[in-house]
């Protein structure tokens, strides 16, 4: 019965609706005492069972006690004639860190064996797991329509954990001594899909795409790394990690408007939804738009309504990735 | 009263306090009724704590900012659109495949040179609801100019960035093209040429290729080359690969979101 699990969810949920019923009965006012702490803590795992299923913080119980090391095991929803999804360890001999991966690998990848894809890193918000992208967000069927109605190119998506523990928010950055998480992700993850899946290596072919603290990490690994990847989608995303990083560059290089306005810029192309009622995150992406400018382009798009949640990001996940497709190489047979 | 307003957090906070106070008074009193309220008491008490801890989370992070969007399923209706055919798809199904001099009469060709070849890849005809990328060949065309494969290619014996503004502003009417996702192939002596090209439109041109000796042209990261000495047909194919495969619009497409699309810098979608 994992954290995220409805099983879980109802356990705790019926011993929340008994416990006061207990409570109301005893006579002992031990007992009493008991009974009304098991009430407030059993209705508080209720909540947290509750956002732990939105979320999907903790997959596992390991993930519970600080490890990320173990990739629960997944069964996302795909299609018939879909894509699958591969589990996969990511062994990160540049970051120092081995963390779990999933991939997605489009309809056709395994009859079409001398085809090299072009490639998204999706990453997810924070507190979240990569899982919340396949569970919550149902990517692999959206990517399934969108590849089969011609889209969106056969992509491979890959799905890498960004911490080593999901109490600890790495914003996909390297901490001054901590997870060196924008290395695992730029360097590591690459090289890695690169011995195990057919994915395409020239620049141009890899793309990034992101949900809110992974809107950022999006933008920001698209600034830092132009000869890795030409486009990125932020979905309610910000221009900065909100974090200290440790040796104050959140302040300068780990800043998206500070790079914009100090650096040069590079040739890419960045997409940015926001919902205008999600007040952060639009006047991010109104400020990053503002200040970039040529050779980098930047389209925006604005969702009446919606809010920093799972359904507006369901709504702006299918047009981003089709958007990506349309600056990514396409397969190589 | 909005979900996100500081009355509503109030009135959640004294209710939660209000049947507190209410559960811990009747405790021992009403009779046989206690033993229902008490339970039924706790539980709201607990509810109402709940509600109040999850309405100053989301007045921080903005997760619902409205009613509306607590209510919202935000999945689009499914919208199919196709592309405007193309100003001359017509004319080529007449007309039939193959290479073909700029048919319109209104290309500037004082000012601008020769007007380009065109040549549409095979299968433009058969998959109307695509758009396809774009190959620009600056020099003069072969006798029998190559197409590429998914890709439609430009010809442009031309002498600088203008003739490939105009080819850029009028294709898009012309043929079912993509605005961006384009790549340029220059004679590595052009180097110059090339440069102005990539520079004079932002956001254009993903990559660039170059025939003859060694890459000599200078272009911003994030725009692929290649250090391999092509013959032209080589760069053609090179550049074909580098460019995004021919897709349909999206659906629901940008601008038809479920709001409207603001569109960004130059070079947007």
């Amino acid at each position: 019965m994992p954290p995220d699990s409805l099983a879980l969810e109802i356990v705790v949920a019926a011993v929340a609706v008994t416990a006061p019923v207990g409570a109301g009965l005893v006579r002992t006012r031990l007992v009493r005492a008991l009974a009304l702490a098991l009430c407030l803590l059993s209705a508080a795992a209720t909540a947290l069972v509750w956002l732990n299923r939105q979320v999907d913080a903790y997959p596992t119980w390991a993930t519970l006690t600080g490890s990320s090391a173990e990739a629960a095991p997944v069964t996302a929803t795909t299609t018939p004639g879909g894509g699958r999804i591969l589990d996969l360890t990511v062994p990160g001999h540049a970051s120092g860190l081995t963390l779990p991966m999933y991939a997605y690998l489009p309809p056709g990848y395994d009859t079409a064996t001398r085809t090299s894809y072009p490639v998204v890193e999706a990453l997810h918000g924070y507190p979240a797991s990569p899982l919340q992208w396949l569970k919550r967000l149902h990517v692999a069927k959206t990517l399934d329509t969108e590849i089969t109605a011609g889209r969106m190119a056969p992509t491979i998506v890959l799905f890498p954990w960004q911490t080593t523990r999901t109490s600890l928010d790495t914003e996909c950055t390297n901490l001054s001594g901590g997870p060196q998480a924008e290395t695992f992700l730029t360097v590591d993850v690459p090289a890695f899909a690169k011995t195990r899946l057919r994915v395409r290596t020239t620049p141009g072919s890899w793309g990034l795409i992101g949900y809110s603290a992974g809107g950022y990490c999006a933008t920001d690994l698209l600034l830092r790394h132009p000869g890795q990847y030409r486009a990125a989608a932020g979905l309610s995303s910000y221009a900065t990690p909100g974090i200290k990083v440790g040796d104050g560059s959140e302040r300068t290089t780990y800043n998206d408007c500070w790079r914009l306005t100090h650096l040069p810029v590079p040739a890419v192309a960045l997409y940015l939804a926001s919902s205008p009622a999600d007040r952060n995150s639009s006047r991010d992406t109104a400020a990053l738009a503002r200040l970039a400018r040529a050779p980098m382009t930047v389209t925006t798009t604005r969702m009446a309504g919606g809010g920093h949640n799972l359904a507006t990001w369901e709504a702006m996940e299918a047009p981003a990735f089709d958007w990506l497709s349309t600056w990514l190489s396409r397969p190589e047979r | 009263m909005a979900l996100t307003g500081t009355p509503l957090i109030l009135l959640a906070a004294a209710g939660t306090v209000a049947v507190l106070a209410a559960t811990v008074l009747l405790w021992s009193r009403g009779g046989r009724l206690r033993y229902p309220l008490r339970p039924l008491g706790i539980l709201l008490t607990e509810a109402l704590l709940l509600v109040t801890a999850g309405l100053v989370a989301n007045r921080h992070e903005q997760f619902y900012p409205s009613w509306a969007a607590l209510a919202a399923s935000a999945d689009p209706p499914p919208t199919v659109t196709r592309p405007a055919a193309g100003g001359w798809d017509g004319w080529l199904v007449a007309r039939g495949p193959g290479p073909f001099a700029w048919p319109d009469p209104a290309w500037p060709a004082r000012r601008l040179g020769r007007a380009p070849q065109v040549v549409p890849p095979d299968g433009y005809l058969t998959h109307p609801s695509l758009r396809y990328p774009v190959i620009v060949v600056l020099g003069p065309p072969p006798a029998r100019p190559p197409a590429a494969r998914d890709s439609v290619v430009v010809y442009l014996p031309a002498t600088g960035p203008e003739a490939v503004d105009a080819v850029a502003t009028a294709l898009p009417h012309d043929l079912r093209v993509s605005g961006h996702g384009w790549a340029l192939v220059a004679p590595a002596a052009s180097a110059a040429l090339a440069e102005r090209v990539l520079t004079a439109a932002p956001g254009r041109f993903v990559a660039v290729a170059e025939v003859g000796r060694g890459p000599a042209c200078r272009v911003a990261a994030g725009i692929a080359t290649s250090r391999r000495r092509f013959t032209a047909r080589e760069a053609l194919a090179w550049a074909a690969g580098q460019t995004p495969a021919p897709l349909a619009m999206t659906s629901p497409p940008v601008h038809r979101l479920p709001a409207h699309h603001a569109k960004g810098r130059r070079g947007a979608a």
